[in-house]
């Protein structure tokens, strides 16, 4: 999956950032690379650590640092209470928008459903 | 908690130019910063977790593919500050103004050597006195007739009002002014960020 639409992936940034988080606390580069593992191939670091630090200035991440056996301490972050609210609330707008998405898509594809959708135009017009 | 979660990935050890390589990015990172008006304290957090990260990165897919991936440095500190309060860009105004205050004076003084080159070429033996455009209220006198050449020079206002003019629009010292009425509700990452 690499040709991500750049303004969807921005849209949802924060809430995929928020989720692989609440599964556990993590640094930036690490955050990059379990993104790309489940499929965002196309994922920059510099599209992820400024999301980190904005999400961490608004309230919604916690961060500490944590000893490295190979080299500097790294910084991890963990969603906090109001992160984990934010991730509830993104997460049923997003299954929403999904849901009215595959709606549209699927009206759009079945060459059936618009002369269905005419004919009952039409029976609605008679009955009237 | 996974504290972990990259450890195990296979890495290559960083040679003295990866790290002199990941160093520099950091110095233009923090530069960016600065420009952005990032206080010192969040500036030295955000450089230490860009150059841990980086390392990290530089060992796994290599130092040029981890300094692509982070795209311009300039744009990343913007990113970054994006959503932050905005600060006064005192450096930046600074720098700026005496960019153009040096800039306007090299100006001045190379068309008072013009000036005073044509006064000697036309053979004036009396002090002659001139404006320089475009310094208005300047003003310059070259007297040819001492022993030597005897200047009498006023650079008048104009590189001092350019040069705070652009100190204001650069700077924007009304953030400041702003920033205080604003300072309880501030949420973004530089005025609350934990360094």
């Amino acid at each position: 999956m690499a040709g991500h639409d750049t303004q969807v992936l921005k849209g949802i940034l924060s809430m995929l950032l928020l989720r692989v988080l609440a599964a556990h606390e993590d640094y930036g580069y690490s955050v990059v690379v379990r993104l790309r593992e489940l499929g965002f191939e196309g994922l920059a670091e510099g599209t992820v650590y400024p999301a980190l630090t904005r999400l961490e200035g608004k309230g919604l991440l916690a961060s500490r640092l944590v000893a490295s056996a190979a080299g500097p301490a790294r910084k991890y972050y963990r969603p906090t209470e109001a992160g984990r609210a934010e991730l509830d609330r993104a997460t049923g707008a997003w299954i929403e928008l999904s849901a009215n998405v595959d709606r549209v898509m699927a009206r759009s594809t079945d060459p059936n459903q618009h002369d269905h959708d005419h004919d009952h135009d039409e029976r609605e017009q008679v009955t009237s | 908690m996974n504290s972990q979660s990259n450890e195990g990935r296979n890495r290559r050890s960083l040679s003295l130019s990866d790290r002199a390589g990941i160093r520099w990015a950091g110095a233009r990172y923090d530069f960016w910063l600065e420009m952005n008006s990032v206080p010192a304290k969040t500036r030295r957090s955000l450089r230490r977790e860009l150059r841990v990260n980086l390392a990290d990165a530089a060992s796994d897919v290599g130092r040029a593919t981890a300094l692509a991936n982070l795209g311009d440095l300039r744009s990343l500190a913007a990113e970054t500050t994006r959503d932050g309060q905005l600060r006064s860009r005192w450096l930046a105004g600074t720098t700026a103004a005496a960019t153009v205050f040096v800039g306007l004076m090299v100006w001045f003084w190379s068309s008072m050597l013009y000036y005073t080159e044509g006064v000697l070429d036309a053979g004036a033996a009396e002090p002659t006195s001139s404006w320089l455009w475009p310094f208005y209220g300047s003003s310059v006198t070259v007297d040819p007739s001492g022993s030597g050449i005897g200047w009498e020079i006023v650079p008048g206002p104009v590189p001092f009002v350019l040069a705070g003019v652009v100190f204001l629009f650069v700077s924007k010292p009304w953030r400041s002014l702003r920033g205080k009425k604003l300072a309880d509700h501030a949420t973004g990452p530089v005025s609350s960020f934990r360094a």
